[in-house]
């Protein structure tokens, strides 16, 4: 199984940008309604366990919040890889990095694009790894930030948004010319324009390779549905 | 369809020369430097602007959000 974890990727933007490798065969929106901040380690956290961790981590220690494997659904598969996952795999390094230039920004201590420069290493580098790990696990869950990273600054510029769409379209595109697996291609929270910026939304984004006949499924619901497809791969 | 008006602009020589390359090496696509110069130029103009375009009030709401969210 491949899972393409996508921080802030927007179910309107991808129909905007009609990317149809996103879209896949089915495609929808999260129900993201049970919670009252969208905050990405809640989010991808409450992905992994099937269950809101929206009470149990604090906003204040939350990038270092991780969970042990035996609390997610990694624990269905044999062999995993894990990519910068949000509470389980996070590359703090990286991550603290785009903060703190994040914080410079508004300080008016760096320029937006030196912040978007950094963004775009981190996620090239989660890519060459991604692409590695490729065939060679039976998960390999990859998350990318960049929706999220640049959004965050740029959400109200188009040509930016649509570049990152773009990408993200390329490598959804190339993981499903490269593997014959179930893909999951799912998105913590969605995004809107702020002026320039933009800010999360409860726009959450999922798509699969194949019919599952969701409807509006809550983020927590793809724990057993994970579990289901390994089950059904498993049995077949 | 009214007639395009024109004005004198001044270019380095060596640019010029540079796109009198760039002329003979489209093979046709386009005709002249003015030509060339004049594609280019609609094109910077096309792209949509990178300014800043919020308010003091919007940049702080976001500032308040990315806090409430733990980025900042």
């Amino acid at each position: 199984m491949i899972i393409l974890a996508l921080d802030a990727l927007d179910v309107r933007m991808v129909e905007k940008y009609g990317c149809r490798s996103l879209m896949q065969v089915e495609y929808g929106q999260t129900d993201l309604s049970e919670f009252e901040l969208e905050r990405t380690v809640v989010l991808w956290a409450s992905f992994l366990t099937g269950r809101n961790m929206e009470a149990e981590i604090p906003v204040e220690t939350q990038w270092e919040f991780t969970l042990k494997p035996e609390e997610t659904f990694l624990k269905f598969f044999e062999t995993y890889k894990a990519l910068d996952v949000p509470a389980f795999s996070l590359k703090q390094e990286n991550h603290k990095r785009e903060r703190v230039l994040l914080k410079k920004y508004f300080d008016d201590e760096v320029s937006v694009e030196e912040y978007d420069e950094t963004v775009w290493r981190n996620h090239e580098e989660n890519k060459r790894e991604f692409f590695e790990a490729l065939g060679r696990f039976d998960l390999v869950m990859g998350y990318f930030d960049l929706a999220d990273a640049i959004g965050h600054l740029s959400f109200g510029i188009p040509a930016k948004m649509e570049a990152v769409y773009r990408e993200l379209e390329g490598i959804a595109k190339e993981v499903k010319s490269s593997v014959d697996d179930v893909i999951l291609v799912i998105s913590d929270h969605g995004m809107k324009p702020v002026g320039r910026y933009g800010d999360h939304t409860k726009n959450g984004f999922y798509s699969f390779n194949r019919r599952v006949g969701l409807n509006l499924p809550k983020i927590t619901e793809f724990f057993n549905i994970i579990r289901r497809l390994v089950q059904v791969e498993r049995s077949g | 369809m009214p007639k395009k008006e024109y004005v004198n602009i001044r270019i380095p020589k060596s640019i010029y020369e540079k796109i009198e390359e760039e002329v003979r090496a489209s093979q046709g696509e386009f005709k002249s430097v003015e030509d060339y110069v004049e594609f280019v130029l609609n094109e910077i103009l096309k792209e949509e602007p990178e300014e800043t375009v919020y308010t003091p009030e919007e940049e702080e709401e976001i500032k308040r959000r990315l806090r409430s969210l733990g980025y900042l």
